[in-house]
């Protein structure tokens, strides 16, 4: 597999200054396991500077979601493979949040909602004792949430969120509700509140959200169907 | 000369890792205004975010006592850390800071009757850790700290990286921070500072993260603080082949059965090398052993073509404690744990040990500069027990937090800043704009990694060392030299970088020269040419910055 190229069309755009995006097409030669991160970094060390983000590189820490011919994936963790190498492969930035620059889009737009996302155990009835009185179930429950690294890759390919706009939040942003929907030490009302989120968008398309996550979550059963589910304290 | 913002605030905190968010959240809590600024996105930065899965120490249960943790970690810290910290982290963990995090929404394992499981480590001498899941940090910062440092109103900069500690009558004002992104300068004033910028693990090779790159051990140097213990760097494993897979992987311990039973290690020749090192104990010995065991067989020309040796892995069953992790982590380079007999690990050094000295108030000795978090120095002395870092955080990072608002309360104003110091800064940073240098700036920290990995590894002597000392002293001449490929300020990750390679260099200096003037082996410093702990040597090594110069002293108070 000596000398074989991967073929990349990379979206650059400033908002600031750019009339629209342009594509640029690159070369980065392959080997075995390379990733698109990898081409990225190639690109930017050794042609000319293009912005993306990275931080772990290695898929936990979910900085690098950028789409790869229209598909949302952790750039870090996506690999090119052989069959990948005879096509172009065209790089774009999600859509879901503000564009900064070329891949780089704005993460801080993920922050306000999660103000107001903290179960309040004072007022839950549970006793005021350490550790506080929880058990397996509840950590099984609770153990999906925190493996979500907050990629975006299922609100970016969500058809409910882009259709309903702006009246459905989007599976991440429900998964924070379903969260402590779930969580005993929580006493708000989280079913009234995904209700006035746009729970009821959600039609279950072929659960894209599912097909994209990174993390292997079954994001459909922890941000949609538990709360349909309903109380079951 | 440009024109700058200039904002305000009571305490501004350095970095929006596990530490300084806990310090956010207890400032905020006292009422304080804060300032968090993290040069990348607040939450998914850091060793925190994204490269850790271990245990943490959570709760002390008889007949386990607090003394006796404390006895754990002086004998692991093998007697020169400061006590005075030591009994601190202690009195938090018994204090229940740990279980306090499930107000949060953080959650800890359970067994079937609702007890915490604890887990014993090799060098604890009780079970006293638990965790949230294997993506333990990531889950306390995603899910319990960032929505409680949003919660009480804590204004968040992201992509804002702080270039220089500002002082004024040898009391820290404030910082002078650039945003990434327009380039902008601003100077945030501030009562209070708390430094918890993290490690620089970007010194070796592509471990850890991209983002940590000492960043606060040379704001630190720069306005004169004294830093302690930074020839201690831990040592753990990760895949050879660090293109393909950079994070870490873990220790025996990490990778151990569900019965306990830890993975096998084999060199080159097939032979179970810890037979000749420690034939009692095996890979179940101190890390210290295997580690020293592993670095060795390597050295020796026993390690495999790549540089390593062999862990197996056959034993990681389904319900070993870290069989999903290793899963997440290995399927997408293609190796399957169910099917893979062996894997490829040789050493990797990521943790600082030492750092920016403090005291039982996180206070450095720079009036207003507190510090919490990897980048501070002195609680672990030589060597950091496991599943003590993510604890450290979060309890020194309140306690940052709490004396740092205690001290902006006793302020009636924010103090002046020197505008001539911010000039100089936004000088010395312009003029990195446009070189057309010699290197890129990722060439440049390829040339430290070279360096670091090459002459200062966890089996160390004076001659790798100094000639460590000189090709860095060289390295710096070239500083200059930098390619920063756009003029512009906007968007420039070349700048951006090449300010970062300064922070390297300078912390690359920190652990090379105290390296070399700790002349014994003692934790994690291991000295082919001392290979004794001396007790002669039964101190701290403390380094600050006077007139350009590095200059040391060493102590030996608790």
């Amino acid at each position: 597999m000596a000398d074989e190229q991967v073929r990349l069309d990379v979206f650059q755009y400033d908002p600031s200054c750019d009339i629209g995006p342009a594509y640029t097409a690159y070369e980065v030669p392959y080997w075995e396991g390379i990733s698109v991160l990898n081409c990225l970094e190639h690109i930017n060390d050794n042609y000319e500077p293009i912005i993306f983000q990275r931080d772990c590189k290695r898929y936990m820490c979910g900085s690098c979601t950028v789409r790869m011919n229209g598909m949302p994936v952790l750039a870090c963790k996506k690999r090119i493979v052989s069959t990948e190498l005879n096509q172009r492969l065209k790089i774009e930035p999600l859509t879901c949040l503000p564009l900064i620059k070329d891949l780089m889009v704005d993460f801080s737009g993920d922050l306000p909602a999660r103000a107001r996302l903290r179960p309040s155990p004072e007022n839950s009835g549970l006793a005021k004792q350490l550790p506080l009185r929880l058990d397996k179930t509840q950590y099984d429950q609770q153990r999906p949430y925190a493996l979500c690294n907050r990629c975006y890759a299922c609100m970016e390919v969500c058809p409910a969120r882009k259709k309903a706009g702006g009246k459905f939040v989007g599976p991440l942003l429900m998964l924070d509700i379903a969260r402590l929907s779930v969580d005993k030490r929580d006493n708000g009302n989280r079913f009234v509140e995904a209700a006035k989120e746009g729970l009821s968008e959600c039609r279950a398309c072929p659960k894209w959200c599912n097909r994209v996550c990174p993390a292997g979550l079954d994001v459909f059963d922890i941000a949609i169907r538990r709360l349909r589910i309903g109380d079951k304290r | 000369m440009r024109e700058y913002d200039v904002i305000e605030t009571d305490v501004l905190v350095i970095g929006g890792g596990l530490a300084g968010a806990s310090a956010a959240i207890e400032a905020a809590k006292q009422g304080c205004q804060i300032i968090l600024v993290d040069k990348g996105f607040f939450g998914k930065t850091g060793i925190g975010a994204g490269n850790s899965f271990g245990y943490t120490t959570a709760l002390i249960r008889e007949p386990d006592t607090p003394e006796k943790l404390i006895q754990d970690m002086l004998d692991v810290g093998r007697h020169i850390n400061k006590r005075k910290l030591v009994e601190l982290f202690a009195e938090g963990i018994a204090s229940g800071t740990i279980l306090k995090l499930e107000e949060l929404g953080v959650i800890f394992e359970r067994d079937e009757q609702g007890i915490i499981p604890l887990r014993k480590h090799g060098a604890h001498s009780y079970a006293r850790t638990t965790r949230f899941t294997w993506q333990n940090a990531p889950g306390i910062m995603r899910i319990g700290l960032v929505p409680e440092v949003l919660n009480l109103g804590v204004r968040v900069m992201n992509k804002t990286l702080v270039t220089r500690l500002l002082l004024k009558d040898g009391e820290i004002v404030g910082a002078h921070a650039l945003d990434m992104i327009n380039g902008a300068g601003t100077v945030i004033r501030a009562k209070s500072i708390v430094l918890a910028s993290g490690n620089a693990a970007s010194l070796f090779g592509q471990r850890p993260g991209m983002m940590t790159t000492g960043d606060g051990y040379s704001l630190a140097l720069h306005a004169g603080a004294s830093l302690t213990g930074m020839e201690f760097v831990s040592c753990s494993l990760g895949l050879v082949n660090t293109r393909l897979f950079p994070g870490l992987l873990g220790e025996p311990p990490t990778l151990q059965s569900s019965t306990g039973e830890l993975p096998k290690m084999y060199n080159a020749r097939n032979e179970r090398f810890m037979e000749r090192y420690d034939p009692e104990r095996l890979e179940g010995g101190p890390k210290y052993k295997y580690m020293f065991a592993i670095c060795n067989e390597i050295r020796e020309g026993r390690g495999t073509p790549n540089g390593g040796i062999w862990m197996d892995i056959t034993g990681l069953d389904e319900n070993a404690p870290n069989r999903e992790f290793l899963t997440h982590q290995l399927g997408p380079i293609g190796i399957d744990v169910t099917r893979t007999k062996r894997i490829e690990y040789t050493i990797a050094p990521f943790y600082f040990i030492g750092g920016v000295e403090y005291d039982t108030q996180c206070e450095s000795d720079l009036p207003g500069l507190f510090v919490a978090g990897e980048v501070s120095g002195g609680l672990h002395g030589a060597e950091r027990m496991p599943a003590t870092s993510v604890p450290e955080c979060i309890v020194f990072g309140q306690r940052a937090g709490k004396h740092a608002a205690k001290r902006a309360g006793k302020l009636s104003r924010t103090p002046g800043i020197a505008h001539e110091q911010v000039n100089d800064e936004q000088a010395r940073l312009d003029g990195m704009l446009g070189t057309k240098g010699s290197c890129t700036p990722g060439e440049y920290k390829n040339r430290i990694q070279n360096i670091m990995g090459n002459r200062v590894g966890l089996i160390r002597d004076g001659s790798k060392l100094d000639k460590a000392e000189d090709e860095l002293a060289s390295l710096r001449k070239d500083i200059g030299t930098i390619s920063v490929r756009s003029n512009s300020r906007r968007h420039n990750s070349d700048w951006i970088e090449a300010i970062e390679n300064h922070f390297l260099i300078d912390a690359a200096d920190l652990v090379v020269k105290a390296s070399l003037t700790r002349k014994e082996t003692r934790g994690a410093h291991c000295r082919d040419d001392f290979p004794k702990e001396e007790d002669s040597w039964r101190k701290r090594i403390s380094i600050r910055q006077k007139g350009g110069l590095l200059s040391m002293s060493t102590s030996k108070g608790i």
